[in-house]
């Protein structure tokens, strides 16, 4: 990793993973104010105002120390824009855990460029922060979604009924969870 | 039926101005913890058999004391996310075990529960009758809308309380929890405000 951690910088092939900068405003709006792209999650379709507040809110908590909040742009390394965005919230210190989110622009989707950012992401909790576990929930019914944690090596540890509300709806979740073990043996 | 104190309706979950809990149950009352409890919180606290399951313990007398004083001061602050309750037996008086509630996603509306129970009354029921109060609190005083736990699968009574309680297995959370030196898996159960069982 370079640098501390209140400033992220991940490389992968096709993909720059790194703090959000004002400038992303544009590029991050451009696909957080489609009802299509957060279908399965428990935010927008965003307003620019919205999104603004995200931005404002992440730079926050990016410098808390001990820092828990890893939100993170996703860029194309040849194009130089803001193609999408992935998290990381390291919750339990104690336990070396982490949840992880991630959600692309559809201009950019079936590329496989999501699972690049994911696997990414992964190595960099496991490596650099030194967890343990990392686990993620998405919707049943978002198969490209549970496609990508199946490839990237996270398994499938539960149901959770009711889980989320989402657009005004308690939808039901599946719970998927790598370990760090799991992780290396995969690569 | 348990009774609240101080029944406050926080529709949007923010800030939870409870600070001084109870609830009655018919052999049990739950209520907030005092420093004054630490030797009977000790007592059991510090055994191992009671803590084999858990992350933490066995404690010192001191660490007893450091966590009635954590509990002291989070009952003070202005969003309270934690409550948790000694639980007394009515006939006693004394303190035989705690239960508590854990807002861990205040915008889902959702904790987790936790309990502990002196090894002395193991086996009559008071988990489930502790368990379910908390529930019904959880649910009807702070509107939750899922409340979830877990316990370590060599734990089998514990899972039988949450059963008991209404919850449903979930999940099965490989190597979850660091536990005496070691990482633990866990089973995942969990109760949702519209179940039978919840009201």
């Amino acid at each position: 990793m370079n640098g501390p951690l209140s400033n992220i910088r991940l490389g992968t092939p096709r993909l720059v993973i790194r703090e959000f900068v004002p400038g992303d405003l544009k590029g991050l709006q451009d696909y957080a104010g489609r009802p299509e792209v957060v279908r399965f999650l428990t935010w927008g379709p965003n307003r620019p105002a919205q999104t603004r507040g995200f931005l404002g809110n992440v730079a926050v908590r990016r410098e808390m120390r001990p820092r828990n909040d890893f939100e993170l742009a996703v860029t194309h390394r040849e194009e130089g824009g803001l193609i999408g965005h992935c998290c990381l919230w390291h919750k339990d210190r104690e336990q070396g855990e982490a949840e992880i989110g991630y959600c692309l622009n559809p201009r950019y989707r079936g590329l496989g460029l999501a699972e690049e950012a994911v696997r990414r992401l992964t190595r960099f909790g496991f490596t650099d922060l030194g967890l343990h576990r990392i686990w993620a929930t998405c919707d049943p019914l978002n198969l490209p979604s549970k496609r990508l944690l199946k490839r990237v090596g996270f398994r499938r540890e539960g149901f959770l009924k009711k889980h989320l509300l989402i657009h005004g709806r308690w939808r039901d979740s599946y719970l998927y969870a790598i370990l760090k073990d799991e992780w290396r043996r995969g690569r | 039926m348990p009774s609240v104190s101080l029944p406050i309706i926080i529709p949007d979950m923010k800030p939870i101005a409870l600070s001084n809990i109870r609830i009655e149950t018919p052999r049990l009352v739950l209520r907030e913890f005092h420093p004054s409890d630490w030797r009977d919180v000790s007592a059991y606290s510090k055994l191992r058999r009671v803590v084999r399951f858990l992350p933490w313990g066995p404690d010192s007398p001191k660490q007893t004391r450091d966590f009635l004083r954590d509990m002291a001061r989070e009952r003070r602050r202005k969003v309270r996310r934690s409550f948790e309750m000694a639980v007394v037996l009515r006939e006693t008086g004394r303190v035989i075990g705690g239960c508590g509630l854990r807002i861990k996603n205040a915008a889902q509306r959702e904790s987790d529960l936790g309990y502990v129970l002196h090894p002395r009354y193991w086996n009559l029921g008071y988990t489930t009758e502790a368990a379910r109060a908390m529930v019904r609190f959880g649910f009807k005083t702070l509107k939750l809308h899922r409340i979830w736990s877990t316990h370590d699968p060599g734990n089998g009574s514990s899972g039988r309380v949450m059963r008991k309680i209404g919850m449903r297995q979930e999940g099965f959370l490989r190597k979850d929890i660091l536990q005496k030196g070691r990482w633990r898996d866990s089973a995942l159960y969990a109760i949702l405000e519209t179940d039978r069982h919840s009201r």
